[in-house]
């Protein structure tokens, strides 16, 4: 009960987010400069489709009654047509998108699984190497461009030693994707249990998710360092010191506490890598949604960046309910 | 002699140095013994360097402070050269804190039955039905009403008094022979204050356990304990079995306190606050003297002669 | 000056932060001179040679200097980058001084200001880095739109820290004494609000250049950004993605390097600066003297 509320509460604060971010994509949209009917349909249109979308989009309406129908139209789904693919944006990123999510997860899991343990180490080793190592780790893993890091291992790991997959794509040209579940080829094939094509996809995943992961720990580590500092000087737990629990049950104690910080700077990184990983789609060839939402931006293609726009804004209000019922699980002051 | 002694302290100095070196001394040479089944009440003022005591015996002391000199002897082991894990092995089972603000003081996400488990399997062994058993019991002996369900309560669902007992229950859950407790009641009601401490009294006679009463209300502490010492700016300036001292106070600390709490004005009139005015056998240029006499058998007053 | 010596004695990172900082600085000025090559000269000739002592970095497929590029460069990314976060802190700095003044004072201010918050969450929760690209896109390719939209994805950050500034500050007495001597909102606000609450937008503003810096490179990596013939560090980089698959690694390793341990140094910068600018931490770090 208290939970339904709790989500009610978060989605009153949302959902008029959600309206936000379409509201000012559609205005940013009527603020190109040109026929937004041309732009719609690319430069090959003809007049007649161009008239079409224009009675469509009610372009000679004001400027209040497009939204409506904006609105209306993303409402049931439709989120036009690429001039680029010729097909519907909704089918395009219904694609694209499975390929983004799973090369950021699986580097979001990377970059905690090594994020995570440097960064207590780091904390409960004052004095230590790894905490010097970690702070700066921090600074430097921020000041990487990400795609110029992904180069350099192509470089290393492709061209010189050539211990990875060539970076063009989630697979090998020779191998057929598994039968589409998830969309996630790492999950499809899987659950298809064809181990020559999961072999292939992680070849494929290895570098990409390495690049990503790496860049990100930063963050990750920096701040379950910082987190744990401040508990392991905390009242509770000093008190929880004194009275005899052995050093493992204090780190526990003073891990639990800091996972929703930790939480918190992990669901801020997936959002922005949500958008942000394009650079790196770009290096590997990725075909991932912000790639195609980069190649509408520049080549004046403008449904598939509109569509993207709602999509991740999508994605993240789903991303950050996971995340609150995540902390409500974590945390019982929330509970009432 | 010794074998009839708890815990005693020689000489404990405790330092939070600053950044320039001159840190601040927050505990200076500090002696006293406590003896099994007795209660010392310690008394002073706010920053008279109370929880530096309390915490310098857990070994728990806020960074920078450190422990600079002097031993703490506890059933003849000296906890200041214990490794950290002997030290463990003593710490909530053998020599337990009561602290104050109890709500900041337990973990906010685990349930207090969990808590207080933890703490009994540590360091009895326990599995957990046993634990359950335990907890169940120390929860009813520190009358924590609807124990049974309070077991699953998170500590924000407890009232200040409540969590008060909970913490009393922590200290008693695997029956130490020695309790600190630091301005236990500080941060309560005064009725809840007055619950606790009658819980308290009957606990510590009950159990016949030694205890070290750290508190800023000497009223309180007449009522309490066996022996008294007055702190002031981290030294003790006066020490005395608790007839002797209110029968002859003799150091003109301990007499201002009184009055404060006795609500005398002949006696606040008598005593300035200010040490530079007070009499030049208990203050040299406003701090006290090095050396300690003794006017009666374990009454020790600082001053010089 | 001497705080900073004593800060970097013991970090010799951060005292190169300092030093690499400057470096770049008088390398930009001093391009003209330094630059052994013209930057934007192809010499076909000379195409992809690897370093040599005659070409230190190499030269890209069109034969171009890279070691003279990656210097024109400065020039242009710190300029894009030191404009782009300028704008951004005046203008997120006087909206935050405001919306932390205004809240709690008066109904229509107060309307004001949670109106602001809300469209700066909005802001925040678009993808950022297609934001940008969309903001160069629709005001057209040019360096005015790189630097407009690193202002803008970077505004909301200064709003917020100045905002949480206003509000504690304005609680002060001197604040409310000032208020009630009848000082007019602006003047309070500019005349204490805005000197009291520096500290956090100053070590902000170091970090904020680095991050600028691979935002502007970023984008012409994208090519949303600058475009190829000028020299700018993402561009190059871009320029060279083509060769390293077949193993001519220096068209865009150096522009990288260079351009990671510019946005490092400022970085470096940002930490010590945090930490000098809170005065109990600035003691505890020179502690020893
Ligand atoms: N963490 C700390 N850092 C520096 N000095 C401290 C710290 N904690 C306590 N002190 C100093 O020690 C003195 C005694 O403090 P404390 O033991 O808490 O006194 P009490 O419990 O009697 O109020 C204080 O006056 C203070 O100056
Ligand atoms: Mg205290």
């Amino acid at each position: 009960m208290a939970l339904i509320r709790y989500i009610g509460r978060r989605l009153l604060f949302v959902l008029p987010q959600l309206f936000g971010i379409v509201a000012v994509s559609f205005f940013l949209l009527k603020m190109i400069p040109g026929d937004p009917a041309l732009l719609m349909l690319g430069p090959l249109a003809s007049q007649e489709a161009i008239n079409e979308i224009r009675s469509v989009m009610g372009l000679d309406k004001s400027l209040i009654e497009q939204f409506v129908i904006y609105l209306e139209r993303v409402l049931s789904g439709d989120l036009g047509t690429s001039w680029q693919t010729t097909k519907p944006v909704m089918e395009d990123l219904l694609k694209r998108f499975p390929a983004t999510m799973e090369l950021v997860t699986l580097s979001l899991l990377f970059a905690l699984i090594l994020g995570i343990p440097v960064g207590i180490l780091a904390s409960l080793l004052k004095k230590s190497i790894i905490n010097k190592f970690s702070t700066y780790y921090g600074l430097l893993a921020g000041s990487l461009p990400d795609f110029w890091l992904g180069l350099i291992f192509i470089f290393v790991f492709y061209t010189i030693l050539g211990w990875a997959a060539a970076p063009m794509g989630r697979l090998d040209l020779g191998i057929l994707p598994p039968a589409v579940v998830s969309g996630s080829y790492f999950i499809d094939s899987l659950i298809a249990g064809d181990w020559e094509t999961f072999n292939n996809v992680v070849a494929h995943l290895t570098l990409p998710v390495l690049t990503l992961g790496l860049i990100n720990a930063g963050p990750i580590i920096k701040m379950t360092q910082s987190t744990m500092d401040r508990l392991l000087e905390s009242d509770h737990i000093r008190y929880a010191r004194s009275c005899g629990l052995g050093e493992f049950q204090i780190v526990r104690r003073a891990f639990r506490n800091s996972l929703p910080s930790v939480l918190t700077i992990v669901s801020v990184l997936y959002s922005f890598l949500i958008g942000g990983a394009v650079l790196v789609e770009i290096v590997f060839s990725w075909g991932g949604a912000g790639q195609y939402a980069l190649s509408g931006v520049l080549n004046a293609d403008i449904n598939p960046v509109m569509g993207f726009v709602v999509w991740s804004a999508v994605l993240c209000l789903i991303l950050y309910l996971i995340v609150d019922l995540l902390y409500f699980a974590i945390d019982p002051r929330l509970r009432d | 002699m010794t074998d009839s002694i708890s815990l005693s302290l020689n000489n404990l100095t405790v330092d939070y140095p600053g950044y320039k070196g001159s840190g601040t001394i927050a505990v200076k040479d500090v002696s006293f013994s406590i003896e099994k089944g007795k209660v010392l009440g310690l008394v002073g003022e706010s920053g008279a360097g109370k929880t530096s005591i309390a915490r310098a015996i857990t070994r728990q002391l806020v960074e920078p402070g450190e422990i600079t000199a002097g031993e703490i002897i506890f059933e003849n082991k000296n906890i200041v050269s214990m490794s950290q894990k002997e030290l463990r092995k003593y710490l909530g089972s053998q020599i337990s804190l009561i602290v104050p603000n109890p709500k900041s003081e337990l973990d906010p996400l685990l349930t207090i039955g969990r808590q207080l488990g933890d703490v009994v399997k540590t360091h009895l062994k326990l599995n957990n039905k046993e634990a359950r058993e335990a907890v169940l019991k120390v929860l009813e002996a520190v009358q924590i009403p609807d124990h049974n369900s309070r077991y699953s309560a998170y500590p924000h669902e407890l009232s200040g008094g409540m969590a008060q007992r909970v913490i009393i229950a922590m200290s008693l859950i695997c029956n130490p022979k020695f309790v600190i407790s630091d301005d236990a009641t500080s941060g309560l009601d005064v009725t809840v204050q007055r619950e606790i401490m009658k819980l308290m009294q009957n606990i510590i006679k009950e159990k016949d356990l030694s205890v070290l009463f750290i508190t800023r209300d000497i009223g309180l502490a007449a009522h309490f304990c066996d022996h008294l010492g007055l702190l002031f700016r981290g030294q003790i300036v006066e020490i005395a079995p608790i007839n002797s001292f209110f029968k002859n106070p003799i150091h003109p600390y301990s007499l201002a306190l009184l009055s404060a709490f006795s609500h005398s004005v002949k006696w606040r009139k008598v005593y300035s606050t200010d040490p530079q005015k007070w009499s030049k056998e208990f203050f040299i240029n406003g701090n006290v003297p090095d050396s300690m006499i003794e006017v009666e058998k374990g009454h020790l007053v600082r001053m010089i002669r | 000056m001497k705080v900073l010596y004593l800060y970097c004695k013991d970090r010799p990172l951060i005292g190169f932060g300092y030093f690499f900082v400057f470096f770049l600085i008088f390398l930009a000025v001093f391009a003209d001179l330094i630059a052994p090559w013209p930057p934007q000269t192809a010499n076909p000739d000379d195409y992809l040679q690897a370093p040599s002592w005659r070409h230190l970095f190499g030269t890209d497929e069109t034969g171009m200097d890279i070691f003279s590029r990656c210097i024109y460069s400065i020039r242009l990314d710190l300029s894009i980058a030191f404009l782009g976060t300028a704008v951004s802190a005046i203008v997120g700095t006087a909206i935050g001084a405001f919306v932390g003044y205004y809240e709690a004072r008066g109904r229509l201010k107060t309307v004001f200001s949670s109106f602001t918050m809300r469209a700066l969450d909005v802001i925040q929760s678009f993808p950022v880095f297609v934001f940008a690209i969309a903001l160069v896109a629709i005001f057209g390719q040019g360096l005015y739109s790189i630097i407009a939209a690193i202002a803008f994805v970077n505004m909301p950050i200064y709003v917020r820290l100045m905002r949480t500034q206003a509000l504690s500050i304005r609680q002060m007495r001197y604040v409310e004494a000032a208020y009630l001597s009848g000082l007019s909102d602006v003047s309070l606000i500019i005349k204490h609000i805005v000197p009291n609450s520096m500290g956090p937008i100053l070590s902000h503003l170091s970090v904020n250049v680095g991050w600028s810096v691979l935002l502007a490179a970023a984008l012409s990596f994208a090519g949303a950004g600058v475009e190829a013939p000028t020299p700018e560090w993402g561009s190059m980089i871009a320029v060279g993605f083509k060769n390293i698959v077949t193993g001519q690694w220096w068209p865009s390793t150096f522009p990288g390097i260079v351009l990671g341990l510019t946005v490092f140094s400022f970085a470096l910068i940002g930490a010590s600066v945090e930490v000098l600018a809170d005065p109990v931490r600035r003691r505890a770090a020179i502690a020893k003297y």
